[in-house]
């Protein structure tokens, strides 16, 4: 009976040692780790790189019509292969420079010498792998009406926007 | 004899020199003799070209901006760099403002807005009005830039940022 117990938990225990040991081999090694029992002996890590679009634009704080206008410049940009930076126009009042209670005159902005309208208002495409570039602004009265008349001293004022956006270039 | 001689040319000399002086001194110069000819007095300030006023063409604002924004869902306060570019040091402060499009009367609501950065200052947190859901937005970044001597508006710049909720 002794023995026969004996010879039993032997047997156990060979078992045990031998699972623990099959368990040993056929660990799986973690990818962050790589030890005399791994298989294989290899092990992978990501690279990864990751950089946002940047840019700066700088816009004139106003223009003056008649005077001498201003330079729109984009610089810094940073953006997709195959994309570009796009810089539009837009106007508060539809082209229109205007005081309180008055009617205002119309007038046209010009982006290196070619007019802005609603329709066709882009002032400067900026491809990627082009660092900088820039545009000159002027404005100037777009009103039969104005040659005679005055603003009477008061200043007449709009207010420009300038949208920025990356897109697929053209 | 020779004393008599030595005197007449001295004063002689004298009389001279006092004649230069008066020359150099009190005579009109010929230009201006030139333009009171005909007895009208001109003003010799007038002239056909406008004086530079001094200011020149006024300087640009600088914005620096993005394209894209990445934040996480349901936060309300998220991580971000808006910055007030030192070339505006000066001259202008600004505020940052985002737009999401939306149904409502003004066509969009405003995601956060911050008070006014000066030149050279990062913001790098923001709370927003409330969290996203996960997925793809397209928004919109206002910047909108002050005189500091005034505190008036400039012209302004919109940015298309997209914005991706995960």
């Amino acid at each position: 009976m002794k023995k026969r117990n004996l010879v039993l938990f032997g047997s156990a225990a060979m078992l045990s040692l031998a699972l623990a040991g099959s368990l040993g081999t056929f660990a799986v090694a973690s990818a962050e780790e790589i030890n005399q029992s791994s298989d294989p002996k290899t092990g992978t890590t990501p690279v990864t790189y990751t950089k946002q679009d940047s840019w700066s634009v700088t816009i004139p704080e106003s223009i003056t019509i008649g005077g001498e206008g201003g330079t729109v410049e984009a610089s810094g940009v940073v953006i997709e292969d195959g994309k570009a930076l796009k810089v539009t126009v837009s106007s508060t009042n539809n082209w229109y420079v205007k005081t309180e209670g008055k009617t205002g005159f119309k007038y046209k902005l010009k982006a290196g010498g070619t007019e802005i309208t609603s329709e066709s208002n882009t002032v400067l495409t900026v491809d990627a792998g082009t660092p900088t570039e820039s545009v000159e602004l002027t404005a100037e009265i777009n009103d039969s009406t104005a040659e005679n008349k005055s603003t009477g001293g008061n200043a007449y004022t709009d207010t420009l926007t300038f949208s920025v956006a990356v897109a697929n270039a053209d | 004899m020779k004393r008599i001689l030595f005197i007449a040319s001295s004063i002689t000399l004298t009389i001279l020199l006092a004649f230069d002086i008066i020359l150099l001194c009190c005579v009109v110069p010929m230009e201006e003799v030139q333009q009171t000819t005909g007895g009208v007095v001109l003003d010799p300030n007038a002239t056909d070209e406008r004086p530079n006023e001094g200011q020149g063409a006024l300087p640009g604002v600088t914005v620096s901006g993005f394209s894209a924004l990445t934040i996480m869902s349901e936060l309300d306060t998220i991580a971000i760099d808006l910055y007030n570019p030192i070339e505006n040091n000066g001259l202008y402060i600004m505020t940052f403002e985002f737009r999401l499009p939306d149904e409502s009367e003004q066509g969009y609501e405003v995601l956060f807005k911050t008070g006014y950065v000066a030149p050279g200052k990062h913001i790098y947190q923001v709370t927003l009005a409330h969290g996203l859901a996960a997925g793809e937005y397209t928004g919109q970044l206002l910047v909108q830039p002050y005189r500091m001597s005034d505190l008036t508006p400039t012209n302004n710049v919109s940015a298309v940022v997209k914005l991706t909720v995960k």
